[in-house]
């Protein structure tokens, strides 16, 4: 039934007759209505022509030896009245023409359409990618042949090449981000590792050297006294380094969580722990009220400890020590910062200051680890924000700080109640 | 004189730990077993429990748990002795009233100790 209606359809331009011969019966139950009146209308020879013509596909009938016995349709740069008598390989082009003599073969035998894409070098424009689909023809007679459409599947394939590509890449990134997750949960096994296996020794390092030290054991003469107080100077040291690294890992590794709290309550808090440990300075804190901000705030925790430490610790040979922290009012971005009169710095040494490992003050009363404003920089760039400073040797540092951008609907009511506390 | 347990596996710093705390004055009763923490402390009755996060056989959410239940054990502190990178959080999430971090500094450790008993006092 289908085979009639095809043979009937696709009999070549010009020889096929307006009606089918087989009656109009089988004819309706095969063609859409609209379809057949058209056909009716405008003769099906013209309106087939008309629709191969806008497919942009060509069509061919071969005879049973292969050769183009008429052809409809134009591809790009084709003519096809030049083919006729022409086998199908030379008229697509192609150096598979074994291939394709082989596929015509099969589709003979079969009685099954089949298809395949073929670089196209003749006619068709440089690099075509075409796609050669044959089905099996057999005439009223008994007569054998094969249609062919021949279609230009350049950018098609283009196309499914950069869709393979894509998932290719995008199966690349899926392992890419696998790695990656391996990788941070071995940094936190390390982290675990750091801290658990370098303290624990420390810690009984630290109380034998105390208790030999106070005379817990029996009585030191005292160059072994001074011998153990390096040991104990050594080992604050080293546990300091140890907790500015796991700071920094902290804060490298932590999803940003943003939301509201009152960076005025945690710098007091900070500030009051700094007291307590070193209750022998007077130190002047000025801190606004209240001063709200939309961050996460278990890493900006991380970045204030270690500019109000700094802070502490480079006001120390002050007599009035004075550490500030508030919010400037002169920039759109809110802006915050952290400032002491204590020693300063180089401004010439600025652009080093939040490298990891780089110390700027060569003397070794102030001698850092290198890592706590590296780790401030951190927090503030995991927040798209930004972190410099300005300074005068001999007379203070400020650091300033924005915490990039506050998304969500408590943005504003964040933004009035910190220039309402900037200004108490 | 205040009493404190202290619970540490390792021995060494259970030891040492000991001594520097009994320097500073405190009475200490070292644990090393996790199975016998419950019931030194009902005997001790100490002020402080200074417990290590860590030990082979030990829930610390479970004791903790157990000791909020005994009547005897109210006024105990229980402060968790670790070397973890986040003591703040492993203290939250047990429901200890404080942390010492390992390692800590001998020279403070009296009136960091001191802080929290009189915390605990004033409750």
């Amino acid at each position: 039934m289908g085979r009639s209606h095809r043979r009937r359809v696709l009999r070549p331009a010009g020889r096929a007759p307006k009606k089918a011969p087989e009656g109009g019966a089988a004819r309706k139950r095969l063609v859409r209505p609209g379809l057949d009146s058209a056909g009716d209308r405008f003769g099906w020879s013209s309106l087939l022509s008309a629709i191969v013509k806008e497919s942009g596909d060509v069509w061919l009938l071969l005879d049973d030896a292969g050769r183009v016995t008429s052809a409809i349709g134009h591809g790009p740069g084709l003519d096809p009245t030049t083919w006729i008598g022409r086998p199908l390989a030379d008229v697509v082009g192609t150096t598979q023409g074994t291939d394709l003599a082989d596929l015509r073969r099969r589709v003979r035998k079969s009685g099954v359409p089949a298809q395949m894409d073929l670089k196209a070098l003749g006619a068709a424009p440089k690099d075509a990618t075409v796609r050669v689909r044959l089905s099996p023809l057999r005439g009223p007679l008994g007569e054998r042949g094969t249609l062919a459409m021949v279609r230009d599947v350049t950018r098609l394939t283009l196309l499914e090449r950069s869709e393979a590509e894509i998932q290719n890449l995008s199966d690349k990134l899926a392992r890419r981000v696998l790695d990656l997750a391996r990788a941070n949960r071995e940094l936190e096994t390390f982290s675990y590792a750091v801290s658990h296996e370098l303290r624990t020794p420390l810690t009984v390092i630290e109380n034998y050297a105390h208790i030999l030290l106070k005379g817990g054991i029996g009585s030191l003469d005292e160059p072994s006294a001074r011998a153990l107080r390096a040991i104990r100077s050594a080992v604050h040291r080293m546990a300091d380094l140890i907790e500015n690294i796991l700071r920094l890992s902290r804060v490298t590794r932590l999803p940003v969580r943003r939301q509201r709290f009152d960076l005025a309550e945690m710098a007091r808090s900070i500030l009051s722990e700094l007291r307590e440990e070193d209750a022998g300075r007077r130190v002047t804190a000025v801190v606004p009220n209240r001063l709200w901000v939309e961050a996460d705030p278990q890493i900006i925790q991380v970045a204030l400890i270690n500019l109000l430490t700094n802070a502490w610790n480079f006001t120390k040979k002050k007599r009035r020590a004075r550490i500030e922290v508030g919010q400037t009012s002169q920039t759109r971005t809110p802006t915050y910062y952290v400032r002491d009169n204590g020693v300063g710095f180089d401004m010439k040494d600025a652009s080093r200051l939040f490298q990891l490992f780089e110390r700027l003050h060569p003397d070794a009363e102030y001698r850092g680890s290198g890592i706590g404003l590296a780790t401030v920089g951190r927090a503030i760039e995991r927040h798209d924000g930004a972190v410099w400073a300005k300074a005068v040797p001999g007379r203070g540092a400020t650091f300033y700080f924005t915490l990039g951008p506050a998304p969500g609907p408590s943005a504003p009511t964040g933004v009035r109640a910190e220039q309402k506390g900037g200004r108490r | 004189m205040t009493k404190i347990v202290l619970a540490d596996d390792e021995a060494d710093v259970l030891d040492s730990t000991s001594m520097v705390l009994r320097m500073k004055g405190y009475r200490v009763t070292p644990v090393q077993d996790s199975t016998q923490i419950l019931s030194t402390l009902k005997r001790v009755r100490p002020r402080v429990l200074l417990q290590d996060v860590y030990m082979p056989g030990l829930k610390l959410d479970n004791l903790v748990r157990a000791i909020r239940r005994e009547p005897a054990l109210r006024a105990l502190q229980i402060l968790i002795f670790t070397a973890s990178a986040n003591a703040e959080d492993a203290c939250r999430r047990v429901g200890a009233d404080g942390f010492v971090k390992k390692p800590f500094d001998a020279d403070t450790i009296k009136s960091t100790l001191e802080r929290f008993i009189i915390e605990r006092r004033g409750r």
